[in-house]
């Protein structure tokens, strides 16, 4: 399905963690470096802990009723979800004429995605996980049909934060291409505290609107942000500190964090 | 008292060429309506006029008659000019679609209105996509996916911080939510849990526990959003597919103003419309190719218009002839087609009926297919009763299928029907059905012939004139309508009377016409008309031929010279079909000492009819009144219609009958050379039979064969004398004296012509002459009397009186 040579975007395909921006991110990202959409349902290992505690129960969102849950509970419904997500994007991948694949990887969301051989990793904004969507076969199926309708998406800008270390050109090429294909602005992020040597070896921002921050925490990139369609983040190696800084990014974050190596 | 021997000039009318003014017929005028049919033509006047509820038509009278036509045209006068009916349709019925809505509208108006709906679907098919692919849909429905999606955020974002707060995660499952011990932003397992010291673990379900219920509580009020939400997209949807069609649906309503009806489908319409917007969006295609897709006009059919009557190109009143008046072809029927198997329908497959064509005007039907047809009458005789068209499966009705079936909303109906028919049809309907004479109040009877005056002939002669130049014949010359008025009265029997088979006598032209033509003719003369008679008659004379063979071979016995005891030549008619022919027929009698019963061969082997049997049995009374007033007479008789193999019916032979046995109780030879028909009643008088030409003709053939003697002939009732209209070869022989035609009005004048012997008349004490046929006949019932007494005392003494006897 895929040649040796073709680059990957992965995005998280959880049955409680996929989002529609993640996904429409990755989708748009994939059509547009001809790479392929690796689809990766992550199951929760939080969910498996749930099912073995003594009193796990769940309230059904439909039915408003408890019920209660065992690790093979939720073995089988994550195992059932996964299938259908499969059969679901078996279906809507083949009208954009896109090379797909999908796996399964159990773990925590997070550290699975970033784990995951990729060239390019969408991971979706947290602050609005508790958003109730469309079932995720129709959220699936949405982004593609939107992608090949040449739906443009939403109405901010693309962001990339230029930290301390380098930007790959890879990153720039990234978010530059997915901001053109969306007609969307492009927002440079840069630290007001960087000195004129991190300047000097910053990239060629000039079709970009420059914005600086007094620090790029996550609550100052978050207030900033807004209504973002996507955050490049600069991902300089796949350390644990990088992992918890992410991961504390995209807590307050209502748009995805594309991070491309 | 021997008769009256008919004069040749008694025994045919003609009919004089030198009294018409024309050279030919094509000098004439065309008529209008039937000749003589004065009756029949009022009456239709009448039932065609008159408005009023069960004056319906029955018009009856013999085929060839002239019925269609005179109805037609009369119909065709009455409709031309007069205003159209209405135009009916079908349209859905939104709320129960198995019940389609009839509307009616001004002729002309059905069609307009199928042609707006479809222009209606159309331009919705372009507006109500273009209204939901607006910035404006779009940004309002973004608008309550925000506001919904924030106010669960809150929710739920809220709830989370609380549980973290308790160290406690707020779970999404696949299905829903859950509750779990956290640390670090991670559940704990359940190792850990264990591990934990019992009052940690308590705090912590009470923690969970108090969470489940504000979470319970939440999901409850998410739903209410959700359905909420449903609600406000809803009513977003409604409100924007009314922007759409609300303008367009108001068009149409200003146009159908005037029908109140339409209106209110117009405005089912926009509801429906409004709650099927999906149906007007673009639909993705099926992914099985042979599957209809569901943007397939298929779907929009609902909105179509079946104008089922139609009269924007009709001329006045509708005149429909039914030819195969089935129960559907008259009420209509809803057609059904195959899907995958099942047999579906809707209102678009309602088909009209006869009825439906007709509503306003005429429907002309003939009544004996219209009975044929299963459940036809029945229907048609609801729809008058009920004055609607109801379109009723009969396969439902009877249970016979079981199919998805429509009920349509009956028609109103206001049709004037005319059957048509043989009066027996009339007659039946009369006796048996207790609908019909308050359904068909109208009776139209044409007579079978009208009189032979002048007036009737000039009618005759325009009569065949009209059907000459309709039909493209040639004309016929005076001397040509003069045999054909002739041959008129031949067909009715009568010589003062016409046949009013006025298809016989166009089929008679059309053929004269041929051999016109073959002779190079400019007009049909009486020489044509002729050849035609004859022609016809020679087609259709094989069996006459035949049976003729047999006599003359005398495989059938019938003596026509020298005298016998208890035998007469009698005469029968055979029909087939519109040919009738004659022969003669052998009846015998022998007597003896009996009970007093005439025994009636045919009767007893069930041969004869029962007006025949009548006829025996009248004999049987005419003996016992004239000769045995005083006495009961102990006579036992046998008839017999020797060599006749099919049933006998009629009293035609009554008086040959009695001969017969008057010859054999007064052992009195009868002439053979003479054949005698006619009926007799028990006083002896000789009354009418039918078809007496063909009678005499019947013997003729036999005697002309063997041989004209002068001395042969036919006795006919005296009544009978002005329906002569015998063949031109029997009247010239007649006429040479070489053939007799007798007319009687007493059994006696038969008696004394067939025996040569007087028949006696009784004195004032009752008896009778001594050398009298009727005094041979009184002495022999006497003796058969005293032997009958004699017999019943011996019996009465036992045997020694039968030896004594003996």
């Amino acid at each position: 399905m895929q040649s040796a040579a073709r680059r990957r975007v992965v995005v998280d395909l959880g049955a409680t963690t996929l989002d529609p921006l993640a996904l429409a991110a990755a989708v748009d990202l994939a059509e547009l470096a001809e790479a392929e959409f690796a689809g990766l349902f992550i199951e929760d290992v939080n969910l498996f802990r749930l099912g073995a505690l003594p009193f796990a129960a769940e309230i059904g969102m439909a039915s408003g009723t408890w019920r209660p849950l065992a690790t093979v509970d939720v073995e089988r419904m994550l195992r059932l979800q996964a299938e259908r997500l499969q059969r679901a994007l078996a279906e809507a991948a083949p009208v954009l004429a896109m090379a797909w694949s999908f796996g399964v990887a159990r773990g925590a969301p997070l550290r699975s995605l970033l784990a995951a051989r990729a060239d390019v990793s969408v991971v979706p904004g947290a602050a609005r996980r508790s958003r109730v969507h469309d079932g995720p076969e129709q959220v699936l199926r949405q982004a593609f049909q939107r992608r090949h309708a040449g739906g443009k998406g939403g109405h901010g800008p693309v962001a990339v934060v230029l930290g301390e270390g380098s930007v790959s050109g890879r990153t720039l090429e990234s978010a530059r291409a997915l901001a053109r294909s969306r007609g969307a602005a492009m927002l440079a992020l840069a630290s007001s505290a960087s000195g004129p040597q991190g300047k000097r070896e910053r990239p060629d921002t000039s079709e970009m609107r420059m914005i600086h921050l007094p620090d790029l925490a996550p609550e100052t990139l978050a207030r900033a942000l807004g209504n973002a369609q996507a955050l490049f983040w600069p991902l300089s190696e796949e350390s644990a500190e990088g992992a918890v800084e992410i991961e504390s990014l995209r807590l307050l974050l209502e748009c995805p964090v594309v991070l491309v190596r | 008292m021997t008769g009256r021997m008919l004069r040749s000039e008694e025994l045919y009318t003609r009919c004089d060429p030198a009294a018409f003014a024309f050279a030919t017929t094509a000098d004439l005028e065309d008529v209008v309506g039937i000749p003589g049919q004065v009756r029949a033509t009022e009456a239709l006047d009448f039932g065609v006029g008159i408005r009023r509820e069960g004056y319906n038509l029955f018009v009856m009278g013999p085929p060839g008659t002239g019925k269609h036509r005179l109805v037609r045209e009369l119909l065709a006068q009455k409709v031309s000019g007069a205003s159209r009916p209405s135009d009916w349709v079908y349209v859905n019925n939104f709320e129960h679609p198995h019940k389609p809505l009839a509307i009616e509208l001004a002729s002309g108006r059905g069609s307009a209105l199928r042609d707006d709906m479809r222009r209606l679907v159309e331009d919705l098919r372009i507006a109500i996509p273009a209204v939901f692919e607006s910035d404006e849909y779009r940004s309002r429905g973004e608008q309550i996916d925000l506001d919904f999606a924030e106010r669960q955020e809150k929710a739920f974002g809220e709830l989370g911080a609380e549980a973290s707060q308790q160290s406690i995660a707020l779970l999404r499952t696949p299905n829903g939510f859950s509750l779990a011990p956290a640390k670090d932003g991670e559940v704990i397992s359940a190792e850990d849990y264990e591990r934990l010291p019992e009052a940690d673990k308590e705090r912590i379900q009470k923690a969970i526990a108090a969470l489940q219920q504000k979470l319970e509580r939440i999901i409850r009020l998410a739903q209410q959003w959700r359905r909420e939400r449903f609600e406000r997209v809803k009513a977003l949807n409604r409100e924007m597919t009314l922007l759409a069609v609300g303008h367009l649906v108001d068009d149409l309503r200003l146009r159908y103003a005037d029908a109140p009806k339409v209106c209110a489908y117009l405005e089912a319409v926009r509801q429906d419309v409004i709650e099927s917007r999906d149906d007007f969006l673009p639909q993705q295609k099926s992914g099985l190719p042979f599957l209809p897709s569901p943007s397939d006009a298929a779907s929009l059919r609902r909105y179509e218009v079946n104008v089922i009557i139609d009269h924007g190109d009709g001329n006045g009143m509708p005149v429909v002839v039914e030819e195969h008046p089935t129960y559907s072809n008259l009420l209509g029927r809803v057609d059904h087609i195959s899907q995958f198997g099942t047999l579906m329908t809707d209102f678009g497959l309602i088909k009209a009926g006869a009825l439906h064509r007709a509503n306003g005007g005429y429907l002309l039907l003939d009544v004996h297919r219209l009975l044929m047809q299963p459940f036809a009458w029945e229907g048609l005789k609801r729809a008058l009763s009920t004055r609607g068209i109801r379109i009723e499966s009969l396969g439902e009705m009877y249970s016979l299928v079981s199919t998805v079936s429509l009920e349509p909303e009956p028609i109103p109906l206001d049709v004037k029907v005319v059957l048509f028919g043989e009066r027996y049809f009339y007659h039946l309907l009369q006796a048996y059905d207790p609908d019909f004479p308050r359904l068909f109040k109208v009776a139209v009877d044409f007579d079978d012939d009208v009189k032979h005056d002048a007036g009737n002939r000039d009618l005759y002669a325009r009569v065949l004139g009209t059907m000459a130049r309709h039909d493209g014949l040639l004309p016929l010359e005076g001397g040509a309508v003069a045999r054909v008025i002739e041959h008129s009265a031949r067909l009715a029997g009568d010589a003062l009377r016409l046949s009013a088979n006025l298809r016989r006598l166009g089929d008679l032209a059309g053929e004269a016409d041929h051999w016109a033509r073959t002779a190079s003719r400019q007009a049909i003369t009486a020489v044509d008309i002729q050849r035609a008679i004859d022609a016809q008659q020679r087609r259709s004379d094989r069996l006459r031929e035949r049976i003729h063979e047999t006599i003359l071979r005398g495989t059938i016995m019938i003596d026509s010279d020298g005298e016998k005891v208890g035998q007469v030549n009698g005469l029968s008619v055979y029909m087939l079909g519109e040919h009738a022919f004659g022969e003669p027929t052998r009846i015998t009698a022998t007597t003896r000492v009996g009970d007093g019963q005439i025994i009636d061969v045919q009767r007893e082997v069930e041969l004869g009819g029962a007006i025949h049997s009548k006829g025996v049995l009248i004999l049987s009374a005419f003996l016992a009144a004239r000769f045995s007033t005083r006495e009961p007479h102990a006579l036992s008789a046998s008839l017999v219609f020797e060599q006749t193999y099919g049933t006998v019916e009629g009293d035609s032979a009554s008086v040959a009958e009695l001969v017969a046995l008057m010859s054999s109780l007064a052992e009195v030879p009868v002439r053979q050379s003479l054949a005698v028909t006619g009926s007799v009643n028990q006083l002896g008088q000789v009354q009418a039979i039918g078809r007496v030409n063909e009678k005499i003709e019947g013997f003729f053939d036999i005697c002309r064969a063997r041989g004209l003697t002068g001395h042969q002939g036919v006795i006919i009732p005296a009544t009978n004398v002005d329906h002569l209209m015998l063949r031109s070869d029997v009247v010239e022989a007649v006429a040479a004296g070489r053939f007799q035609v007798w007319a009687v009005r007493e059994v006696d004048e038969v008696v004394e012509l067939l025996t040569g012997m007087p028949a006696g008349v009784a004195d004032a004490g009752g008896a009778w002459p001594a050398e009298t046929v009727n005094g041979r006949i009184a002495r022999r019932l006497k003796a058969l009397t005293r032997l009958r007494q004699q017999q019943m005392r011996l019996a009465l003494q036992g045997p020694k009186g039968q030896r004594e006897a003996q």
